[in-house]
């Protein structure tokens, strides 16, 4: 048996990364069939093949959504990283949501330069939209996750700035070492932000380092 | 390779079928009767049971004593109480199957020692154990369970051409249930890509209907409600089923049932004209449930429907032109023909027979998980682990943390089931883990971990990232498992604490259960359910 040590999903299963989800689908069959643990007849051969199996699915399901999905927004953390000279990798993501009553991504930007070095791939690491959350609208919250990216990189500061110009810097943030991403959480009944001055066009700032910053602008409706 | 004979299995709500591989023949087993066993049981007295045909025909006799579609209660704790004696659905399920595998013995006058038996798509993990447990009952080793629809294909595959992959789509309409589900046919490998299905729709809902007719007619026209009347209701239901059947050949027929009742004005005859045309109209509504259905597995599979190849229909209410109309004008594409869909769930799990006895070219089957597998969080939310529809054998994790400040112990309440409240859904089992590092709400890391391998066992476990502790649990095959922790006056302790509110200093928080409250949550921020992480890059 054949083993894959790498860990990218299109290595895993042996295709370029142009290729069509019906090639994907093809090509997902074929090694789904090669590593079929029914395949084998020795034990320990059985074994091998269900954890290549494991991985040839997860490689699948991750392809698929890297060939369906396109880029939301891209090239906003270009510029800031230029002076870095650690190595980079192209692209990492900054989601910001909001929780409580409703839960909604409410932007989701690709941004390139961010060196990453917690990468995980793989199934274990479930991200994407949050779609129920037991809170009520009382106890909204919007967090902002930065995935994929090295949390030794940065000095990170986060500012929100509400549709009525207030800023809002108690921050608490985690990091979440399982999906390597940053979280910032603002608790907006924390800072005393009324239902109704909720909605509206609001601002995330994020600082780098003390001194590069950019601006995230993302909406709450109603 | 066993070396002792083995049979394939179609153990249906309504009947029944076994086939076999002969020489290079795969074959249905005749009996007496024909090709088909009605599953249905009739007790004459302790000593003596009918099965099949002759319960059919004996049942009008002796309906209090009769059982049928006990398939429908597979891993269920019905029990049936008859002469005194109390049998559960394994139990009635294994003299049917024993009945099946005599059959086939005395057609091959050898002894058949191992069979593989097929279950519907969407049975629950105990309701497939519960057949395997009915099969162990009939004396004989139940060598794999396939699923109908996937048994169906393996029919299909067998008499093609080799060589192109093609998408196929198999409907099936029995007595009491509808499937559907939808595969991928390449060189010996059969891929379910998708499956859903309705377990109370079926030919009783159109027998139903034409009884519903003659009753209502009988009142308009007589005065007379039939409905209280036991005996005349079971020859107008037997009635109903001929006419149904009959309408699939003709175009119209009469229903004719003399004295369905006799009293002090003399007796009552029903006869009255039906035609096919008014059949279509009762049964319109029923039918049309079924379309929704095909749809959502299309789409579960990612695929339009000018994707299917073939459309095969399997069960013997496709039999009913109508019904074949139906599914043409929805997906475009006459129905294939040329496979039985009475006998061919039957001669698809004897093919599966003959590949474990390598009497045929070795296939690979990747079946599906039927229904979603999860756990409880927060109050009572299923929160799915391994989605419906994931190839098997499959291995998924997801985190969670606590909903408590310094938690040490979370139960771990394993589902299967589509309800939205885990507590509607089949639990499989309970399992305590411990040995959380003492952090506050919210803060732990706690990776559960489904498994499913080939032989279909599930396999849990559970990680806490902190402090490195791992627990695993296999979930027994037949029903229900739980697991206290190790030490049982842990569980004392909390109870105590529990009640009366005292603590003791004791950090480790309430277990759910008495309480309605869970521990188990996802954590803030990564938590999501279904959807994996992307690679980024
Ligand atoms: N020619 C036919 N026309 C219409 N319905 C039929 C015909 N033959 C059988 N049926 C119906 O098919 C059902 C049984 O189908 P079957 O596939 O054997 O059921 P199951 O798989 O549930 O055991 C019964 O409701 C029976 O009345
Ligand atoms: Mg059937």
């Amino acid at each position: 048996m054949k083993k894959k040590t790498t860990d990218n999903p299109f290595e895993v299963l042996g295709i370029a990364k142009t290729v069509t989800l019906k090639e994907l689908d093809r090509a997902y069959a074929q090694l789904e069939f090669t590593y079929h643990p029914d395949n084998y007849s020795s034990e320990s051969e059985k074994f091998e093949a269900e954890e290549m199996l494991y991985k040839i699915d997860c490689a699948y399901r991750s392809a698929k959504e890297i060939i369906k999905s396109e880029p939301v927004e891209q090239g906003i953390f270009k510029n800031i990283l230029k002076t870095e000279d650690k190595p980079v990798t192209p692209k990492a993501e900054v989601v910001i949501e909001r929780s409580g009553g409703k839960a909604e991504i409410l932007k989701s930007y690709i941004c390139e330069g961010i060196r990453k070095k917690f990468f995980f791939f793989g199934e274990k690491y479930p991200s994407g939209i949050r779609t129920e959350f037991s809170g009520s609208d009382d106890e909204v919250y919007l967090y902002l996750k930065i995935k994929n990216i090295d949390r030794t990189f940065f000095d990170l500061r986060i500012e929100w700035i509400s549709p009525f110009g207030e800023s809002f810097q108690y921050i608490t943030n985690r990091f979440d070492q399982f999906t390597g991403s940053f979280i910032f959480y603002c608790w907006l009944d924390l800072f005393g932000v009324k239902k109704n001055n909720l909605y509206g066009n609001w601002k995330v700032k994020i600082y780098f380092n003390q001194k590069e910053k950019i601006e995230l602008p993302f909406k709450i409706s109603q | 390779m066993g070396n002792g004979n083995i049979v394939g299995i179609d153990f249906g709500t309504t009947n029944s079928a076994v086939a076999l591989v002969a020489g290079n023949e795969v074959v249905i087993v005749t009996n007496n009767y024909g090709r088909l066993t009605p599953s249905i049981v009739s007790f004459v007295d302790d000593n003596e049971q009918l099965i099949g045909f002759s319960a059919k025909n004996y049942a009008a006799l002796n309906p209090e004593r009769t059982i049928r579609s006990v398939k429908r209660y597979m891993g269920t704790d019905k029990v049936f109480k008859i002469n005194n004696r109390e049998y559960t659905p394994s139990d009635i399920a294994a003299i049917i199957i024993k009945k099946l595998i005599d059959d086939a013995q005395e057609y091959i006058g050898e002894k058949v020692e191992e069979a593989i038996i097929t279950v519907p798509a969407y049975y629950n993990d105990i309701q497939r154990n519960a057949t395997i447990k009915a099969g162990k009952k009939a004396g004989i080793k139940v060598e794999r369970i396939i699923t109908e629809p996937t048994a169906a294909a393996l029919a299909y595959g067998f008499t093609r051409t080799q060589g192109e992959e093609s998408t196929i789509l198999v409907y099936d309409l029995g007595g009491g249930t509808f499937d559907v589900t939808i595969l991928k046919l390449q060189e010996g490998f059969f891929k379910v890509l998708a499956t859903d299905g309705d377990s109370r729709l079926g030919g009783d809902d159109f027998d139903q209907k034409i009884v519903d007719f003659i009753v209502k007619r009988f009142q308009n026209e007589e005065g007379v409600d039939l409905r209280t009347n036991t005996l005349a209701m079971q020859k107008i239901l037997e009635t109903s089923e001929k006419i149904k059947i009959e309408l699939s050949d003709r175009k119209t027929t009469e229903i004719m049932i003399p004295f369905i009742i006799a009293d002090s004005n003399g007796t009552k005859n029903i006869n009255y004209k039906i035609t096919r045309v008014q059949f279509e109209e009762m049964i319109k509504d029923v039918i049309s449930r079924t379309v929704p259905m095909v749809f959502n597995t299309l789409n579960a599979a990612g695929l339009e429907k000018e994707d299917i190849d073939r459309v095969i229909l399997v069960g013997g209410s496709t039999k009913i032109p109508f019904v074949q109309k139906i599914i043409e004008m929805h997906l475009g594409k006459t129905p294939y023909k040329n496979i039985n869909p009475d006998e061919c769930v039957a001669l698809g799990a004897a093919i599966a027979a003959g590949i474990k006895s390598q009497q045929i070219k070795k296939s690979i089957i990747r079946d599906v998980l039927p229904q979603p597998l999860g756990t409880d969080i927060d109050d009572d939310v299923m929160d799915v682990i391994l989605d419906r529809n994931t190839p098997l054998p499959a291995r998924h994790s997801k985190i969670y943390t606590t909903t408590e400040d310094f938690q040490t112990e979370i139960s771990i309440m394993i589902y299967q089931g589509t309800s939205k409240n885990a507590s509607e859904n089949q639990i499989l089992g309970e399992y305590m883990f411990s040995g959380i590092e003492k952090k506050p709400a919210k803060v732990p890391s706690i990776e559960i971990t489904f498994k499913i391998d080939v032989n279909g066992i599930l396999n849990v476990s559970a990680k806490d990232h902190d402090s490195g502790k791992e627990m695993d649990w296999t979930v027994k095959r037949d029903g229900f498992t739980k697991s206290l922790p190790e030490e049982d006056n842990n569980r004392k302790n909390t109870d105590f604490v529990e009640r009366t509110g005292i603590s003791n200093n004791d950090t480790r928080m309430r277990i759910t259960e008495s309480g309605n409250k869970s521990n188990l949550s996802l954590p803030p921020g990564s938590n999501f359910p279904t959807t994996t992480n992307r690679e980024l890059q």
